[in-house]
């Protein structure tokens, strides 16, 4: 997949769908949310590191 | 890159675009797929039109002599581009001239999102200035979107454009000391931290500022690429991008910063000119000015600039420099309504101008490291430098003799109002050897005088000054 050179931020990624008023940000939020605790025990507060 | 190439040390941070120099000329070596980039956007409409206006650096491909001696292989494609006079960075920068950057880049990234192009970044330093017009200079930076989701962009648009206007606009708070305290913008938790109260409830601030931090914080450390293909997959797209560039452009452009006065901004109507006075200033400057044909002059502490003008009607280029940044402003925006494209005003502290930054000090160049004049206004400076900032006499000139350009000196004598009043604030033994005569030696073993002239008001000497070699 395509990769830019520069880090977007993943905080800013969202907001920026917030400031586009981005109908699927529930979607996101959903897999989002799936793919970065998902290997990890919920509650765990260092899980992606 | 070989010997008579020079690198430019500020264009490392994207691989597939790298500027470098040589005979004077601007050159961009493109990887192969900068090339292609760069082959699929010159074939657009946006592109050629942009440039065509002025919007965006005129470029064509570089001639082949000028590439002969490049390492085989290593560049794609090389490409030319056009000049920019004095490269300046938006630290040095007024608040309406971050403003009108940004608008232009916004308006730059809604041309090519038209036709399905997106931008690499919204770096403030991408933005240059020919005068009192933005151009952006970055054309490394468009691509075609291959896969949409959202724009990379935009956080860094956030820390170089918009976080600065809206400390400006909304606290009163010049952005220029933060913007060269960090080269890559504030960031969202410090904005935050500074944008509350009312400032806090003002418009953008909500998302972009409050919410922003909040999100950055609680997912510091995940990575940004499943955000990126979550949010693609989710369906964010062209539409979302255009949303969000059409929501930064009006942003920008609402923005207002409302200082009504400073320690400068009413010089020119209560300085203590008279008419006959003032005749024989401008008579004086333009004989000296005039004396040959100059390509880059500076006016330091220009408040109106008045007599940047002046300098201007015998130079192809003039640096217009004042510490106030209200008065440059003004200066701006006044010359930017008359479409002055020779003149560009900066706000720079001559006691603290700014130094070499970034990675090894090398990408942003110091103040008097880039083009050299060929002639300088110095117009009641030298009583700021020497009495207000304790900068001994020699010292001045010193800095003025390196300089190597012609010079005028409007030597401020110690018993004028003005320098009466910086004086009043210190120790009567901490000024004994500011005086016209001190000045005098003091120029005689540095520059040979061409004309020197007393105003007819009695308490300023006015000096054309040629450095000694």
């Amino acid at each position: 997949m395509h990769l830019a050179y520069l880090d977007p931020g993943t905080g800013s990624i969202i907001v920026s769908a917030v400031v586009a008023g981005f109908a699927g940000i529930g979607v996101m939020f959903k897999t989002m949310g799936r793919k970065f605790t998902a290997p990890f025990k919920r509650g765990s507060k260092n899980a992606a590191e | 890159v070989s010997s008579e190439f020079e690198a430019e040390p500020g264009s490392f941070r994207d691989p597939a675009s790298t500027v470098f120099y040589r005979d004077g000329r601007v050159l961009r070596g493109l990887s192969a797929r900068g090339a292609a980039d760069w082959d699929a956007a010159a074939a657009t409409k946006f592109l050629p039109k942009l440039i065509e206006q002025g919007n965006v650096i005129a470029t064509r491909p570089a001639p082949a002599d000028v590439v002969a001696g490049l390492e085989p292989g290593r560049f794609q494609t090389v490409l030319e581009h056009d000049r920019i006079p004095v490269v300046t960075y938006p630290y040095e920068w007024t608040f309406s001239m971050l403003q009108d950057a940004a608008v232009l880049h916004m308006e730059v990234l809604l041309a090519g999102l038209d036709e399905d192009f997106t931008m690499k970044d919204g770096y403030a330093f991408n933005v240059q200035f020919q005068g009192t017009k933005p151009v952006f200079i970055d054309v490394g930076s468009f691509e075609p979107a291959r896969a949409w989701g959202p724009w990379v962009g935009y956080r860094q648009f956030c820390q170089t454009f918009l976080y600065p206007l809206m400390l400006q606009a909304y606290k009163d708070v010049s952005f220029q000391p933060f913007l060269r305290g960090q080269i890559n913008g504030l960031t969202p938790l410090q904005m935050r931290a500074v944008l509350h109260g009312r400032a806090g409830k003002r418009k953008g601030v909500f998302t972009n500022v409050r919410l922003h931090a909040a999100l950055e914080k609680r997912y510091a450390g995940k990575e940004a690429q499943t955000a990126q293909k979550e949010s693609r997959s989710a369906g964010f797209g062209k539409v979302q991008q255009v949303a969000v560039a059409n929501k930064m452009l009006k942003l920008s452009r609402r923005l207002k910063w409302k200082r009504a006065s400073s320690t400068w901004s009413s010089y020119g109507a209560s300085n203590s000119y008279d008419d006959e006075n003032r005749e024989r200033k401008a008579d004086f400057v333009r004989r000296a000015a005039s004396a040959r044909r100059r390509r880059l002059s500076w006016d330091l502490g220009c408040n109106d600039g008045t007599y940047s003008r002046i300098a201007a009607e015998s130079s192809d280029y003039v640096l217009a420099v004042d510490v106030d940044d209200l008065v440059v402003d003004r200066l701006y925006r006044t010359l930017r309504d008359e479409g002055v494209t020779n003149i560009l005003p900066l706000v720079i502290d001559l006691t603290d101008p700014s130094p070499g930054l970034g990675w090894r000090n090398r990408e942003r160049k110091p103040f008097d490291q880039r083009e050299q004049p060929e002639f300088v206004l110095a117009l009641a400076l030298v009583h700021h430098l020497a009495i207000g900032s304790n900068v001994p006499l020699p010292e001045v000139a010193d800095w003025f003799q390196s300089l190597g350009a012609d010079l005028v000196v409007e030597f401020v004598h110690r018993e004028d109002p003005l320098a009466e009043h910086l004086l009043a604030n210190k120790p009567p033994y901490t000024h004994d050897d500011y005086s016209l005569d001190a000045w005098d030696k003091i120029v005689a073993a540095r520059f040979d005088v061409v004309e020197r002239m007393p105003l007819p008001l009695g308490t300023r000497t006015l000096f054309h000054l040629v450095p000694k070699t």
